[in-house]
């Protein structure tokens, strides 16, 4: 573990981050109704919050990268702290709001000033949901990351592996949201993106020893 | 299904479209060639990135082949027509073909690849939601000929069928639809011999005939009829007899079963009259044993399945002591049950049981030893585990019915009628959506609903199971209705803060509303037990009765236990509101004007002069006299409607015109109150005169065969004429119960020389039936 790069990369993550955790905490206090049935906002958010924490991470070009690639850090270690910081990066957004459901404040609030009739016996169920969130990231943050690290490959087929994370998202995306019930068909899907996340996670590492910076 | 394809077609598209426009837009701006390595002179891309993109294409291709072929496309292949089979299949094939292609194509070069992947997914998606008008009108077509079979409403097995004079063979006996045009005779009417008749007697207090009740049970079956490509319905009438061993089976009326155009199912109605004598002797083993049957006798009540269980619970709603002899069964099969380790054991087997058997039902033996063990249970434990079986699945498929004057329910996968072997109508019910609860868990919510109609579950276990209930189900009325039965306080602050306030909300189209288009928070609020439901149902009456106006009920009877009425919020509690909306229920009742507003009094408890006034107010309907009493009857204590009855017949006497002399012996068939009219039949039986004759001829018989356990048997064998107490002696011989033989030894000693014999008789038949081997009495194999 290497502190000051690992600082280096949350800093830069840092406005992100503060806005996205805000942004979670404030919604998922105040959101009226079970948050079950307020499912593509989070996602929607989730998504965004992805795409920054990626960008501003894995943007490849400029001077900032090139003078960190010239520290002195093994690529490998640049990998893994980079990593590391995409997850801090989504445990900050995702840690308040989590909490806010878990320790009850939200049922808390809803039941106490808003009264609303969803609380608190709708409680376990948001549970439930800070948890998808959360998987959201897991499944999201390596997929994208890949597409960085392929697109700052000098091979050819960057913009076909580009591609193939836009497919992906919007493919798990569709396939989370098809009116199935069948808790078998939700766990195949389940797998099916963690073995996605998990691949792109190892060829991530593998390919970023050989990415290029551009000035 | 054709929602998920289409969503899966729409992905796709989605997919296509961005992808393809932006790389048209990104080459066009050559941003793909400023940015990236795909000049040709660049290197190929590195091993780990073809292995991992055509590994990622692999499972992505993969699931949503499975999507597509798993629901109900290829894997149903046996309820779909082969025709789409062949196609789906073909599809499916091609489409895991081209999966793997793409993947290998990734190996080679990216772009391509996905390209490739997106046309392969769109065609798919268009090949699945392509309708070919052909394949289409053959899908319609069953996959196979439908079949029809028959059954008995009996356990008896091997029973022989007969259809319009045609022997089927031994049950379940089949035939196509096509051959019940085809291969039987038409019959309008069957051409019977007085061989194809049976005697049932019919024994009244003061009349007694013998019906001639012909074997040929007359079945009306609907069914799809084919014309080339035209699909009909079409309705064919035939004659069915049935005969189990020697045994010749007569109707007891009617039938059940249904199915869809591949199978159809039918319980006829039949009594096998050597068969159930026999169980009725086996019950008198019982009764002689004062209820504690030996092993061999339960091994002989065994070998009549249900319908030794169903002749010993029908018995045992008027002697209760018959249910000794049922535990003594239920001890046999599941052992006996001491303690909380023994009923969780005793519990796990019945799962396992219905599981395996694919079949539970709460008028079965394992219902009955659910009854039994749940007291034993811990209700905390039972409540978590109910609450688990919430989680986990979506919904319930069940039938319900009466039997025995209690509300049953069960469920066979095999389509088995459970009802029709209890001989008696059922209905279906299936909510939720998901997995459904598996068989071999409704006794854990037999156990739990035991413990709930007993209170013996405490308000935190019952809050924690209706919590459950509505986090899952919030949006499904009829659980929500369970869930607001369990009287639990999170679920009445659930229910109140809701926006009841309207009966339609303007923006009714946007809100989950429940059926008859009235707010189903309003619904669920006005259904509330406890203070607060009655507090609100006082304080909303005018708002609740504007929502009763909106729902409309049909069908005869408004309380038939086996439907779950829409209007039920009247009748909870105090019936407040019930009260309130008699006069507007009165203007709402479309039909069967007699059957709904004396069913509708019948459950406001009302004073019987208002059952009088609608006798008034359905002047001309007499029609309806018959179900109505039928209702009262069924409905009304005995004591209640011999009130009623009372009340009824007086306002008769009185105004002579109020019904036509046919239809007024109706209203002398109405349930009495079993004291009074034994003393009423005492008194006529000691009065001289015709009437009293006809009473000495037939009353003995009618309490022998009909009401053995009627108080006047006793008030008979009490009695000081030695020629009234003669008339008990049959009575103690159809139904030599504990009691009825103590009255019997006592008139053994009688004074009277000629009741003391035919007492001592009637004690030497009941000493030799007690000598009869169950064995001898079990149910005999058909041939």
């Amino acid at each position: 573990m290497k502190p000051r790069l690992f600082f280096w990369l949350m800093r830069r993550l840092m406005p992100v981050n503060v806005v996205a955790a805000t942004l979670a905490a404030t919604l998922t206090l105040v959101v009226f109704g079970p948050l079950y049935q307020w499912r593509e906002w989070p996602a929607f958010l989730i998504l965004i919050h992805s795409i920054a924490i990626t960008y501003g991470l894995g943007h490849f070009v400029g001077p900032e990268f090139t003078w960190l690639h010239g520290r002195g850090y093994s690529r490998d270690a640049l990998w893994a702290h980079t990593t590391a910081a995409a997850a801090v990066g989504a445990l900050v957004a995702w840690l308040p709001a989590a909490l806010i459901v878990l320790t009850p404040a939200r049922s808390l609030v809803q039941d106490q000033v808003f009264r609303s009739p969803w609380y608190p016996i709708m409680q376990p169920r948001d549970a439930a949901e800070v948890w998808r969130w959360l998987g959201m990231y897991g499944a999201l943050l390596p997929v994208l990351a890949y597409g960085w690290i392929r697109r700052a490959q000098p091979t050819q087929g960057g913009a076909g592996g580009w591609l193939l994370t836009i497919g992906a998202v919007l493919a798990g995306a569709s396939l989370l949201n098809t009116p199935i019930r069948e808790p078998w068909f939700g766990w195949i899907v389940y797998a099916t993106w963690a073995v996605v996340a998990a691949i792109c996670l190892v060829a991530g590492r593998l390919l970023y020893r050989t990415l290029e910076m551009k000035r | 299904m054709s929602a998920i394809l289409f969503s899966v077609f729409h992905l796709v598209a989605l997919i296509a479209i961005v992808l393809a426009s932006y790389y048209v837009i990104a080459k066009r701006m050559g941003k793909l060639a400023a940015c990236d390595f795909d000049a040709g002179s660049a290197r190929p891309p590195r091993r780990a990135a073809r292995v991992a993109e055509a590994s990622i294409l692999l499972a992505i291709g993969g699931v949503i082949w499975l999507l597509n072929s798993a629901y109900g496309r290829v894997f149903h292949a046996s309820q779909i027509n082969p025709a789409l089979v062949h196609r789906n299949a073909i599809v499916a094939i091609v489409y895991g073909a081209g999966v793997v292609a793409t993947a290998a194509m990734a190996l080679w070069r990216t772009t391509p690849a996905v390209i490739f992947a997106v046309c392969l997914l769109s065609l798919h998606g268009f090949m699945m939601n392509f309708h070919d008008r052909d394949l289409d009108k053959k899908a319609a077509a069953p996959a196979e000929p439908g079949t029809l079979t028959i059954m008995p409403e009996s356990s008896a097995k091997g029973v022989d069928v007969w259809v319009n004079g045609v022997y089927l063979g031994k049950t379940p006996a089949t035939i196509p639809f096509k051959d019940l045009q085809e291969k039987l005779p038409p019959w309008d009417r069957p051409e019977e011999t007085d061989d194809d008749f049976a005697d049932v007697p019919e024994y009244r207090t003061s009349s007694a005939r013998v019906n001639k009740v012909s074997r040929w049970m007359r079945l009306t079956v609907s069914h799809a009829h084919f014309t080339g490509d035209r699909q009909t319905r079409k309705q064919t009438h035939v004659f069915v007899k049935m005969r189990h061993g020697e045994d010749w089976g007569y109707s007891t009326g009617g039938y059940s079963g249904g199915g869809d155009e591949r199978s159809m199912v039918y319980y006829m109605g039949v009594t096998f009259p050597d068969r159930e004598k026999r169980i009725e002797k086996l019950l008198n083993l019982a009764r002689l044993a004062d209820y504690r049957p030996s092993p061999e006798w339960l091994r002989a009540i065994e070998s009549y399945g249900d319908d030794g269980l169903l002749a010993l619970r029908n018995a045992a709603a008027a002697e209760p002591r018959m249910m000794d002899a049922i535990d003594a069964w239920v001890d046999q099969r599941y052992g006996a049950v001491t303690g909380s380790d023994s009923a969780w054991r005793a519990l796990e087997q019945i799962r396992r049981q219905a599981e395996s058997q694919k079949m539970y039902s709460s008028a079965g033996l394992a219902g009955r030893a659910v009854e039994r063990l749940a007291p034993r249970l811990d209700p905390h434990r039972l409540a978590a585990l109910c609450c688990g079986l919430i989680r986990e699945y979506g919904g319930i498929n069940l039938i319900r019915w009466n039997a025995a004057g209690r509300p049953e329910f069960g469920y066979a996968e095999d389509g088995l009628n459970l009802a029709a072997r209890t001989q008696t109508s059922s209905m279906s019910f299936s909510s939720g959506h998901g997995g459904m609860l598996p068989i071999g868990d409704f006794p854990i919510v037999h156990a739990t609903a035991i413990l709930f109609q007993q209170g013996k579950l405490e308000t935190a276990d019952r809050d924690r199971i209706a919590a459950e209930i509505v986090r899952r189900h919030y949006d499904n009325l009829s659980f929500m209705r369970l869930a607001v039965q369990l009287n639990a306080p999170s679920v009445e602050q659930f229910v109140l803060r809701q926006d009841w306030h309207e009966v339609t909300p303007p923006d009714w189209r946007d809100r989950i509303l429940g059926r008859n288009d009235v707010n189903r928070w309003l619904d669920l609020a006005a259904r509330l037990p406890g203070g607060a439901g009655r507090g609100f149902r006082h304080k909303n009456a005018r708002l609740i009765m504007e929502m009763a106006d909106k729902i409309r009920f049909s069908g005869i009877d408004f309380m038939d236990a086996s439907r779950a009425s829409d209007l039920d919020f009247l009748f909870v509690d105090d019936k407040y509101l019930a009260r309130q909306y008699w006069p507007r229920f009165r203007e709402k009742i479309a039909y069967n004007y007699l059957t709904n507003a004396w069913g509708y009094l019948a459950c406001m408890d009302a004073p019987p002069d208002m059952f009088v006034q609608v006798l008034r107010d359905a002047k001309g309907r007499e029609v309806e006299l018959w179900e109505g009493t039928e209702v009262l009857n069924r409905y009304l204590t005995p004591e209640k409607c011999q009130a009623v009855g009372d009340a009824l017949k007086e306002a008769v006497a009185r105004e002579p015109d109020l019904i036509e002399p046919g239809p007024r012996d109706r209203l002398d068939r109405m349930r009495q109150d079993p004291q009074a009219q034994a003393r009423e039949l005492l008194a006529k039986l000691h009065e001289p005169g015709e009437e009293s004759d006809k009473l000495h001829l037939y009353v003995g018989d009618w309490l022998a065969h009909k009401e053995p356990h009627h108080p006047l048997a006793a008030m008979l064998a009490r009695d000081a004429d030695p020629h009234i107490r003669l008339l008990f002696l049959p009575v103690a011989e159809a139904a030599p119960t504990p009691e009825h033989r103590s009255l019997l030894n006592a008139l053994v000693a009688d004074k009277d020389a000629t009741v003391s014999a035919a007492a001592r008789a009637v004690a030497e038949k009941l000493t030799a039936l007690g000598g009869v081997k169950p064995a001898d009495l079990a149910a005999r194999a058909a041939p």
